[in-house]
């Protein structure tokens, strides 16, 4: 077992939060999309333009997938 | 006849003893680290609040921190995922957070995003090394 610090022994566990689905998959695609903006691009418009590409896909991909699940599935 | 033709300017290397590797282990332990020794303040923060962010999140959502193994070949690879996060997995193991919750679908999120921050960071701490060697501006 790891060792504990004083508030995490005091506090029991992180502060846990819920969210939906699609909040949880906007929030994945914001910040991955940023790092792959600056990381996959050079010069600042270029990497703007790639992390908002970036973003629409993963959102549009999210959406995608999500009805392709209920035709798969409509039940 | 002159060349007009502009030439590529490395960019400007740390001083002192800074080489590949450090400004690497830098960008690897502390999220954003590595473009903030090349003085690229907006990229690291935006760096850091991505991968802190995604981190901490993962954690909210009751993900899970593996922790070494040698079964599950997943275990494994999620153990590595986490490792990437640098001092984030490390104090976050120190504190004893990111037990993880199996039977929650949130938890099962969380933990994907605490894999995903450590890769991400991999990738910047990469990047930065680039910039760092002058491949990139």
């Amino acid at each position: 077992m790891p060792a504990t610090f004083f508030w995490a022994k005091r506090n029991d566990r992180f502060p846990v939060m819920s969210v939906s689905h699609l909040t949880a998959a906007v929030l994945f695609a914001l910040f991955a999309s940023i790092v792959f903006g600056i990381t996959m691009r050079e010069g600042v418009r270029e990497q703007v333009r790639y992390g908002l590409e970036a973003f629409a896909w993963f959102i549009g991909g999210t959406i995608a997938g999500g009805w392709l699940l209920y035709f798969l599935n409509p039940h | 006849m002159a060349h007009s033709e502009t030439v590529a300017r490395p960019a400007a290397r740390p001083s002192g003893a800074m080489t590949a590797a450090w400004v690497t282990v830098a960008g690897w332990l502390v999220p954003g680290l590595g473009y903030f020794l090349h003085k690229r303040w907006v990229r690291g923060s935006l760096i850091l609040l991505s991968v802190v962010g995604m981190f901490l999140l993962g954690l909210a959502l009751h993900g899970q921190i593996y922790s070494f193994n040698t079964g599950d070949p997943l275990d494994i690879l999620g153990w590595i995922g986490d490792v990437c996060a640098g001092l984030l997995y490390f104090i976050s193991r120190i504190a004893g957070v990111g037990a993880g919750n199996p039977s929650s679908v949130m938890g099962d999120y969380g933990t994907k995003f605490l894999i995903a921050a450590g890769l991400l960071n991999l990738l910047a701490a990469s990047d930065a090394r680039d910039v760092f060697l002058g491949k990139k501006k």
